[in-house]
């Protein structure tokens, strides 16, 4: 046990974020574990007045003594276990296998099983986010239904043990026959397909009171869904437990010790190294390609990167589910394309920054500027999240959603993009020294709400001035002269763009400054 | 060729070089001694443009290298102490990349580079250069440097982790070029390479050097005939004090 917690201490201090070269900070650990933890907690506290109004409205027997919450709760809470499931196997290979310190470990007196159980506890921190909704939806039906508070918590414990220790089995199962690349793309996967399925089951719960002939029509559809309070299905032990007897919790809770006993004897056997794959063809050709191999590199390695492609992605599709589900307002799109996409900008110059980082100094003796090497981490993401803003307004265009005022915003948009790029870029190399081995992660919690506080108060300064100019424009509302109101809808953000500006001259300069100190 | 006038480096209180002066000439393997910590990379640093020096000058093929950096940066090759690369490109990329860097995508340098591989035996450039171990991202990055012909190399403990062969061929290759008129200048600690290799020496030893010079000068200075490298080495550098530590040991 004493290893254990050695392993996890110098771990998570390894992985803290240090203000200056070399320093680490004693009090990291716990503010390093937060920072892993606060997605999930975020995500709870944001869903938990959603779930239990959804609960609240359909606490209704759709079947005998089966209600219609109990079903909601049973499909969300299988959803999100599975999702778990399918992030935190691989998760725990991809964590095993990409430790640095691996070898290390391997030399001293520490068995391996000690080696993998605390691989998988530092995957669970990052792996969390589907068990903050999980007990989100857990929580609500608890008050919903007046669970006995006892049996919500003993058995919510012995479920997330239960769902754990299965994990655990697959991960030992697939560290057998997965690669670390695989498992780290598919842990990603699930990881934003836990924050769609987030985004899904916020928008598609009922929060209006369930009349008698809606009633009718659930009984109808769902009534073929009651397989999932089926016996066999692990939620079922959880549900049971909180319904009936806390003793489905501890029994819970004893199957989980087990198994992680088990695991923890057989994983002895492991091969943590992996073996260098070797390609078959041993032609080598060397293309004499033309110019901007800069550039060629940093697009080779973005495209290599499975964490960038997602977070390319990302807000793209987030606004076009929106589009296709219920929001049918640009401007609503904009503030959270805004939002996802210029933090995204940032983590993603960060992630470009670090491949070269990883090498430096040795970029520094080729006949190119240091400018060069940067302006590209600023310019790739500023060009793609630039382009799918477009993308997005052209879809909204055609779909009628669009006005004239919502071209023009384009520019302010582009402004911000260029901005969090350059904001991603200047963090970064104010603090080489950081974690980046999660590129979700990349920035600390103080930068993050810094950041985001700076987008959202300029993005609702430019964004909300305008979308009230556009409505008055299509529907007068406002009794003031036009100068008045031209002056104040178009000239307050006309100004933010300009104190904008100045922004992104004072971070150009403090990018100039930290790049001759690297 | 290399000339270091009065370079010094502080990094704050601590003073890693403390003005050095260095003249290679062309066509020399000049050979930089020192045990760890004495200021070693350091110095190859600020030499190949990597570190800027608190004070003092760097001048390379008769230019000043602060002034004239990108210019002097394509004429130079570096094989730095760790073979850094990017882990998620290709052997061929990267090469690819390199050649692209330094403007040398031609086929003379691109048979060349064939050639240099077929000595050092490699055959893996197919393959991420995440999954190549020490000596052949090592035999990759001399590779990469030696198929430009730079007119002045530096070298910074290059045959580490490399293996006798390509030791052996690294070796045989410097000695051609140096007599082609190529200037060197190398790091190591096997004093027996720094020994035969070498037309000149310098050792230095918290930042200032204490000798400098061909073997005989050298030897004249300790006022040892006869009397090896490494022994000229321990007795300048403090090293030859280890009898009693041992012993305890």
């Amino acid at each position: 046990m004493n290893d254990l917690f050695l392993i996890l201490k110098y771990g998570f201090k390894n992985k803290a974020r240090p203000k200056k070269k070399g320093l680490l900070s004693n009090n990291s650990v716990f503010g390093n574990i937060f920072g892993y933890l606060f997605p999930a907690i975020l995500f709870m506290f944001i869903m938990l007045p959603f779930m239990l109004n959804m609960f609240n409205s359909t606490m209704i027997e759709i079947m005998p003594g089966v209600t219609f919450a109990e079903l909601m709760a049973s499909m969300y809470i299988a959803l999100m276990s599975l999702l778990f499931f399918l992030q935190y196997s691989p998760a725990i290979i991809n964590t095993l296998f990409n430790n640095d310190n691996i070898e290390f470990l391997l030399t001293t007196p520490v068995k391996k099983g000690t080696i993998f159980l605390s691989s998988a506890i530092d995957s669970f921190l990052v792996s969390g986010l589907p068990i903050g909704m999980m007990l989100s939806v857990i929580i609500a039906y608890g008050i919903a239904a007046d669970i006995n508070i006892f049996n919500l918590i003993i058995s919510s414990i012995g479920y997330i043990f239960l769902m754990i220790s299965l994990s655990l089995i697959a991960g030992l199962i697939f560290s057998y026959f997965i690669g670390k690349t695989a498992a780290k793309r598919f842990s990603q996967l699930m990881y934003f397909a836990s924050i769609f399925a987030f985004v899904f089951m916020t928008n598609f719960i009922p929060t209006d009171q369930i009349n008698q002939a809606q009633q009718g029509q659930l009984s109808g559809i769902f009534g073929n869904m009651t397989f999932l309070t089926g016996e066999f299905f692990p939620h079922t032990l959880l549900l049971k437990g909180m319904h009936e007897n806390m003793y489905f919790g501890l029994i819970s809770i004893l199957i989980s010790l087990l198994i992680i006993v088990l695991i923890y004897g057989v994983s002895t056997k492991l091969d943590f190294v992996t073996s260098r794959k070797k390609s078959k063809n041993k032609e080598q050709k060397i293309k004499l390609t033309g110019g901007m191999p800069v550039l060629k590199k940093d697009l080779k390695l973005l495209q290599r990167d499975s964490q960038s492609l997602f977070l390319i992605l990302y807000p793209l599709l987030f606004p076009l589910i929106f589009i296709f589900i219920n929001v049918q307002s640009m401007a609503a799109m904009n503030i959270m394309f805004i939002f996802i996409g210029s933090m995204y900008a940032a983590i993603l110059s960060v992630g470009m920054m670090v491949n070269d980082m990883k090498i430096w100094p040795i970029p520094k003796t080729y006949p190119i500027k240091t400018e060069q090497f940067i302006n590209n981490k600023i310019t790739i993401p500023l060009i793609i999240f630039l382009a799918e803003y477009i993308i997005i307004t052209i879809i909204s265009a055609i779909m009628g959603y669009t006005n004239i005022i919502d071209y023009f915003m384009v520019i302010p948009v582009g402004l911000l993009l260029y901005y969090a790029a350059l904001y991603g870029v200047k963090t970064y190399l104010k603090n080489p020294q950081r974690d980046t081995s999660n590129k979700n992660n990349v920035l600390t919690f103080k930068e993050t709400i810094v950041f985001e506080g700076i987008i959202m108060g300029i993005g609702a300064a430019i964004f909300g001035l305008l979308t009230v100019y556009k409505i008055n424009m299509q529907t007068p509302f406002i009794e003031w002269s036009n100068i008045l109101i031209n002056l104040i809808f178009i000239g307050i953000p006309v100004l933010f763009m300009v104190l904008l500006g100045y922004m992104i001259k004072r971070e150009k300069n403090q990018i100039k400054k930290y790049s001759n100190e690297i | 060729m290399i000339r270091a006038i009065n370079l010094k480096k502080d990094f704050g209180d601590f003073t890693a070089v403390n003005s050095i002066n260095l003249d290679i000439k062309p066509g020399e393997i000049y050979g930089f001694l020192g045990p760890n910590g004495a200021g070693k990379t350091t110095t190859m640093r600020m030499l190949t443009g990597i570190l800027k020096p608190t004070s003092g000058n760097v001048e390379i093929i008769d230019k000043n290298l602060f002034k004239n950096e990108l210019e002097i940066k394509s004429k130079i090759g570096v094989v730095p102490d760790e073979p850094k690369m990017y882990e998620n490109l290709k052997g061929t990329e990267y090469v690819e990349f390199i050649m692209g860097i330094f403007k040398a995508n031609n086929e003379e340098t691109k048979s060349r580079f064939d050639e240099i591989c077929e000595a050092f035996n490699i055959d893996y450039l197919n393959d991420y250069i995440g999954d190549y171990s020490h000596g052949m991202k090592q035999k990759l990055m001399v590779a990469t440097v030696l198929m430009r012909r730079p007119e002045v190399i530096f070298l910074d403990e290059p045959t580490v982790g490399l293996d006798a062969r390509a030791a052996k061929i690294l070796k045989t290759l410097l000695e051609k070029y140096k007599n082609e008129g190529t200037t060197i200048f190398l790091t190591t600690h096997i004093l027996e390479i720094a020994e035969k290799m070498c037309d000149r020496i310098g050792i230095i030893k918290d930042g200032s050097i204490l000798a400098e010079g061909n073997m005989d000068e050298l030897r004249r200075m300790t006022d040892k005939e006869n009397q090896s490298l490494e022994d000229i080495f321990l007795e300048l550098t403090g090293g030859d004090e280890f009898g009693d530590i041992i012993k305890e040991l």
